[in-house]
């Protein structure tokens, strides 16, 4: 199906020279490994241990609190709100990045003039710093100075300035906003991928059975890019749920805590609050749910490997 | 059929707009001049003139010494950009042309290593880093954030060196020439494209990182670090703010631009088409 480079590892192999020993591959995968390990599967490890201690910043040093962490997770006043933002910003990024990124792949799929253009404008909000993201939103929602305020006075849609930061659904709605621009195009360019791949033939034969052209989306396009489509989801829930620097430039969470989300509220509870042993048990549940989505896709990612 | 070339291109213009608009609008209000500032914001009054008052007071005002700050930023990007391609070609390597136990499974578990969340580990790293004497140094960035580059870049490459054959590969052993020669005298040089994608894709992502930059170092010396905090003591300067953002956006935006067609086919192929 596809003519791309394929990540499929041949098997049975000859034996060759390069099969002799695993002594090489080892020698050149050990940086790898080592630095895997240093930054990321031992910090891991810990990060579980720390969650039955505490710092105390009085005596010194780690204290054991056995299962306090956790069971702290049911007296947080904060956290069912917080789950509530991360469940309402993440579902509104995921279908709305979704359904604009393939929005954008359908357009990008037809020939128009400019499309090298669109390709190359799309490609910009992904090489964007996120907090450079965060930043250019600030600047348009700004009330005193911004300028969806000045367009929405010209036209008198409103009488007086709207204090986007200070209302709460309002600030989350432009955080939603400024993380699907800046995940959108690439998804999109992602998509138009997959689209391509779709053989030219199926649709000649739908329109010469007469499909419209939403049929033709419905039985040729969606099933085309099923699996590219389901992989975009997951990516784009996993990022979303690792959202930070636009939140932390637009909003830091406000007004109040309506912005936000736990994986904001993990670094916070950390760097802010300096709860370490909580903020831990935090970041392992955030773990927990990556890892879960990450198995998801990988699951999808095994058929593929063997089939190439 | 007209109908729809109409909102076919209407559907193109809205597009760009919402995705560059944002950008030029910023541009626009760097280039104001700070006098006109108001005018222009609130009433979207043009100015009379651009001027670039703002992007030198930005680099170059001792108060905000953005040069500095773009230096530190891209020392250590460009470190972690060499380090991360080379741990990682020597890693595509051993994916690509040997065979070991466990290969399909190590190679799919970097995937899950790289989606690990930074603030799941953020706390264990911050406190190796002072407990080693490394927190707010370069090396403590290029080891953290380098690290988290680097699954996913091994990823890529890999994929570029599977489209090199692997007969190939085995032929120029058969030649007499050792491993090493192999792999470093012939397919490197056909593995280049990929390795230009691995260096621009690493450089962007480690220019952009936040996260670690703000727990990792005391200073504001990265860039994003300061560009999070607001300018100016009693009013935000707005013009210095978006001059900032400019500065720090040209230097990813650019190099994407200039390896657009590179970097989709790359990271798209790592990410997706498998």
């Amino acid at each position: 199906m596809t003519s791309s480079p394929s990540l499929f590892f041949k098997k049975n192999l000859k034996k060759t020279k390069t099969s002799k020993g695993y002594l090489f591959s080892f020698l050149l995968l050990s940086p790898l490994f080592i630095w895997m390990f240093s930054r990321t599967i031992y910090p891991l490890i810990e990060a579980l241990r720390l969650t039955f201690f505490e710092l105390k910043l009085a005596g010194g040093g780690f204290v054991y609190v056995g299962t306090y962490n956790w069971l702290y997770l049911f007296k947080d006043e904060n956290l069912p709100t917080i789950l509530v933002n991360t469940m309402f910003f993440s579902g509104s990024t995921v279908i709305f990045g979704i359904l604009l990124s393939l929005g954008i792949a359908l357009v990008l799929n037809e020939d128009f003039k400019g499309k090298t253009i669109l390709k190359a404008v799309l490609i910009v909000p992904w090489a964007i710093p996120g907090i450079v993201t965060g930043l250019i939103w600030q600047w348009i929602f700004s009330a005193e100075y911004g300028i969806v305020n000045g367009i929405l006075l010209k036209l008198n849609l409103i009488s007086s300035r709207i204090y986007w930061f200070q209302d709460p659904l309002l600030s989350m709605t432009i955080c939603i906003i400024g993380t699907v621009w800046q995940s959108a195009p690439f998804l999109s360019l992602m998509l138009w991928a997959a689209l391509q791949m779709i053989p030219q033939h199926l649709y000649d034969a739908a329109k010469v059975d007469g499909a419209s052209a939403f049929q033709r989306f419905l039985n040729i396009t969606l099933p085309g890019i099923k699996l590219p489509l389901f992989f975009a989801v997951i990516l784009h829930t996993i990022n979303s749920f690792k959202a930070f620097d636009i939140i932390y430039k637009l909003t830091k969470g406000g007004p109040g805590i309506a912005t936000k989300v736990l994986y904001y509220y993990t670094w916070e509870t950390g760097f802010v609050a300096w709860s370490l042993g909580y903020a831990t048990v935090l970041g392992v549940i955030v773990f927990v749910i990556c890892f879960i989505l990450t198995l998801f896709y990988l699951r999808s990612f095994r058929p593929k490997f063997e089939a190439a | 059929m007209k109908l729809a070339r109409i909102a076919l291109y209407l559907c193109v213009i809205l597009i760009m707009v919402f995705m560059i608009g944002p950008i030029i609008w910023v541009i626009l209000t760097a280039l104001v001049p700070e006098v006109e500032l108001v005018d222009f914001g609130k009433h979207l009054i043009p100015p009379s003139h651009f001027s670039l008052e703002a992007f030198n007071a930005a680099l170059f005002n001792p108060e905000i010494n953005l040069i500095y700050s773009m230096q530190a930023t891209f020392t250590y990007s460009i470190i972690i950009a060499i380090l991360v391609t080379l741990v990682g070609t020597l890693a595509a390597f051993a994916f690509t042309f040997t065979d070991f136990p466990w290969k399909v499974q190590i190679f799919l578990s970097l995937y899950a290593i790289a989606t690990i969340p930074g603030w799941s580990i953020a706390i264990p790293l911050y406190m190796q880093m002072r407990i080693t004497g490394l927190w707010n140094t370069y090396l403590a960035l290029i080891f953290v954030i380098g690290g988290f580059i680097l699954p996913f870049s091994t990823w890529i490459l890999t994929s570029f060196l599977q489209s090199i054959p692997r007969a190939l590969y085995e032929a120029s052993l058969v030649d007499g020439a050792t491993r090493i020669q192999a792999l470093f005298k012939i397919m490197l040089p056909l593995a280049a494209p990929g390795l230009v994608v691995v260096l621009i894709y690493s450089f962007i992502s480690a220019w952009g990182d936040f996260g670690w930059a703000l727990v990792l170092t005391g200073g504001d010396w990265p860039l994003t670090v300061k560009l999070s905090e607001p300018v100016g003591y009693f009013t935000i300067r707005y013009d210095l703010m978006c001059a900032e953002g400019v500065i720090a956006l040209l230097p990813p935006v650019i190099l994407a631009l200039i390896f657009e067609k590179w970097i989709i086919k790359g990271l798209i192929g790592g990410a997706i088409k498998g």
